[in-house]
Formats: C-alpha cells, structure tokens, sequence
C-alpha cells in the first residue's frame, strides 16, 4: 500500500481518547504540513513518557521517580490517608489546597464483571499501610454511585481491625448551585447531613 | 423504521463501562427482550446519567436494528429499590453475573426477569441472603429448563425419604445412595425435600444445599469462573 507509514500515522492517532479517523486524518495532515518542530517534540516526549513514567510504589499513582513528590513530601500528614480511584482525582483534590494527608490510587474500582478484584486494585500494598503507617483516618473520595460502595465496604472491612477512622465526602448543594434543579437523591442526602449555619 | 424503536421497556441495567471520552457501553435486561447491549452517547452529561446505575427498575427506550442499540432514554420506573448494603453488594454481582453468562443476548425471558425483580426486592428486606440466592438459583434452573428434582428418586420414582442419603446426579436427579461405597458429596432426603419447599433452616442444611447448588451451577457455567464468588472469598479472608 502507497503512504503506508502516513496511514500508520493516522491509525496511531486513533487510540487518543475522543480522536475518531476523520479527526486523526486532520491531526496527521496538520503535524506534517504545519508542526514538524511539534510533532517531533510530540513524539520524543511520548516516547520518554513511555519509557519513564511507572507507578509509585507507596501510593500507585504515576510517577518518574520511585516514590512519587507528594509520598516524598515529609510536610504532609500520615495519619489522613485519601482513597482516590485515578491519578486525576489526585490532582483535582491537590488543586483545591484543601488536603495536607497522603493518597493513595487504587486505578478503579471492584467491579467482578470486568474481572477487577482486590488484586488489580492493589488492596495488599494497602494492608501494608494500615499496618506499617500511622494512618488514623482513612478518606473515601470516590464518585457517587452504588458500584464504588462495595470497594468502600470491602476496604472499610479490611481497616477495621487497626482501628483506623473512616470517612467519605460529603454530599450537597454545589456553590453556585440551584436547589429546584438538583436530584431528588443529592437533596435527600444535603437535608440530612446538613450542618451547623 | 417504527419496529427499530422501543419506548419505556421496564428493565435492569446490569454493567456499563465507559466508551470513548463521553459515552457509555449498557448491559441490560429487560421484561421483553432479555438482555442487550445498548449504547449511551453523551451519557456522562444526559439528564438521565443518575439513572444509569444497576439494580434499580427502569424505563428504557432505545433504538436501532444492529447489534449494538442506541439509547434514547431512562426514566425511572415505580418505586426505587433501597440500595444493597454490605455483604449484599457482593450478592448482586453474583445475581447479575449469573443472568449473564446463563441467559442469551435476545433471548426474551419475562418469568426470569420478574424472579429478578422479586430477588432483588427480597435482597434487600431479608437478612438472610443465603437463602435469597439458593431460591433464586433453583427458580433460575428451573426458567431455563434445567430444573432440579428434589421430591423423588430419579432411578426408582419412589418418594424422596428423609434419612435416607442420595446421590444427586447432574441432569438426572437425586439416587438412592444406600448401596454406594463413597460417602462424599452425599445429601440427606431431608434437605431435598426443604429445599423443594423453600424452607431452608439449620446450618447443615444451608451448607448441604449451597454445596449441591454450587456443583450443579459450576456444570451449567460450562467452565466460566464467576469472578464474583471469587471476590466474596477473598473479602471472608481480609474481614474475618
């Protein structure tokens, strides 16, 4: 086939996240035609990013170094410990300047059905902080919806016997937010977690 | 074409996994048309994405002719079902996983659905869902055509006795074992015949019963691992 590594491009383009074939066509063209410079940049840094970046090895987050800069950081709290389910939950809770304690990535949640269990999700090397750290406070800040509470059961199972605090998010009105058009089940919840004015 | 479109048909959704940066791939069950798969664009921002969560009754709408249908919408349906808490959680996936690997994409299966329904319900009142599910798994053999023989001999015809102990044998029934030399996998008349009418009482009759079931389910899963038992094991490991 003519063009063989120019429709290889355009094929390797696909697998980008919401790229389909006419929009991977486009890129191509535009790298070769435009962005050389980029394109060649694009390339080498997706190449070291490949070959560079792991998993933490304390908290499984991605990370070039083997522990990653928050795990390193000797500022921050043991004792409060965030489950997050990706390394983008990471980043959002670090956005906020809110949390000082340490996280720790499952990439996911049980779900028996895709062939997720404990293992995938790293539980061991969570036992291993429950037992080795300070950890007293243990924080759940997963996404809303009944598929992540059996991971939240089953991890809070596990924390009872070092007798570690458990919490989750709370639930409620987004700032901003109207309450006539918020779910009947986040209203539900905000009434009944409702704090002190 | 009208026939490619179906409007609020009652169902389950049963997993759904994300597709591409804004949609969703949805397995469900429905009354009419037993399980398909549907496809959800834009689902993460649809007014309908609170819906997409299982065990809940639904009204679905869909169209499309291939495969792989489109949603159109969801909407509740009646009454929401409380939400399963603790062990109960690992029970739906197990509910959930049997209706997949034993039930056929198309294959409409409105008694099935409706023993869902009513397991889920019970799930949920009861506190004791072992016996939830043994009940669930012998209605489920029996909707799909393999039910199981618990009242009498297969061999002989003869009544099921309770002290006497027989050997039940998969896609035939329960055998006289009297005269057997190996006593293993052995079950007491008296557990066929409460199993037979739901009254499930006493540990050893539960574990006998759950042994019988687990054997017999293993031979219709033809092979598949049920990733669900396997977590609810390694979960009895961590919390004991």
């Amino acid at each position: 086939m003519k063009n063989s590594i120019l429709q290889d491009l355009i094929n390797a383009m696909k697998c980008m996240p919401g790229v389909g074939p006419k929009s991977a066509q486009r890129i191509a063209y535009h790298l070769l035609q435009r962005d050389r410079d980029g394109a060649r940049k694009m390339a080498y840094t997706l190449n070291e990013a490949i070959e560079k970046i792991g998993h933490c090895v304390s908290c499984r987050t991605f990370s070039e170094t083997e522990k990653c800069f928050i795990c390193l950081d000797e500022t921050r709290n043991n004792q409060q410990l965030c489950l997050v389910e990706t390394p983008a939950n990471v980043m959002s809770i670090e956005s906020t300047g809110s949390f000082k304690g340490k996280y720790f990535v499952l990439m996911g949640y049980l779900s028996p059905i895709d062939g997720v269990g404990p293992d995938e999700l790293g539980f061991d090397l969570l036992e291993q902080h429950f037992k080795t750290q300070q950890v007293r406070e243990l924080i759940f800040a997963f996404s809303s919806n009944i598929e992540t509470e059996a991971t939240v059961f089953y991890i809070s199972e596990m924390a009872k016997k070092y007798a570690i605090k458990i919490t989750r998010l709370a639930q409620g009105v987004p700032i901003g937010g109207d309450i006539e058009y918020l779910d009947g089940h986040t209203l539900a919840h905000a009434i009944n977690q409702r704090s002190n004015a | 074409m009208n026939s490619s479109i179906i409007n609020q048909e009652p169902a389950f959704i049963l997993h759904h996994r994300k597709y591409r940066e804004s949609s969703q791939i949805i397995d469900i069950f429905t009354m009419n048309f037993g399980r398909i798969s549907l496809i959800a664009k834009g689902s993460k921002k649809a007014s309908y994405r609170h819906f997409i969560q299982p065990y809940q009754p639904l009204l679905i709408s869909w169209s499309g002719r291939g495969d792989l249908k489109i949603l159109r919408d969801i909407e509740a349906n009646g009454h929401s079902i409380p939400n399963l808490q603790g062990e109960k959680l690992f029970c739906g996936y197990y509910i959930n996983e049997l209706i997949i690997h034993l039930t056929h994409q198309y294959d409409p299966h409105p008694d099935i659905f409706k023993l869902y329904q009513n397991t889920l319900k019970h799930l949920t009142e009861l506190d004791d869902f072992q016996v939830v599910l043994r009940l669930f798994e012998k209605y489920l053999l029996n909707l799909l055509g393999f039910g199981l023989i618990l009242t009498h001999d297969a061999d002989t015809g003869l009544a099921i006795e309770s002290n006497t102990y027989y050997r039940y044998e998969i896609e035939h029934g329960p055998v006289n074992a009297s005269n057997d030399t190996l006593v293993t996998e052995l079950i007491k008349g008296a557990y066929l015949l409460a199993f037979a009418n739901n009254e499930l009482d006493g540990v050893e009759c539960m574990t006998a019963i759950k042994r019988l079931m687990r054997k017999i389910i293993d031979y219709y899963l033809d092979g598949k691992k049920l990733n669900s038992r396997i977590l609810y094991a390694q979960f009895k490991k961590v919390s004991s």
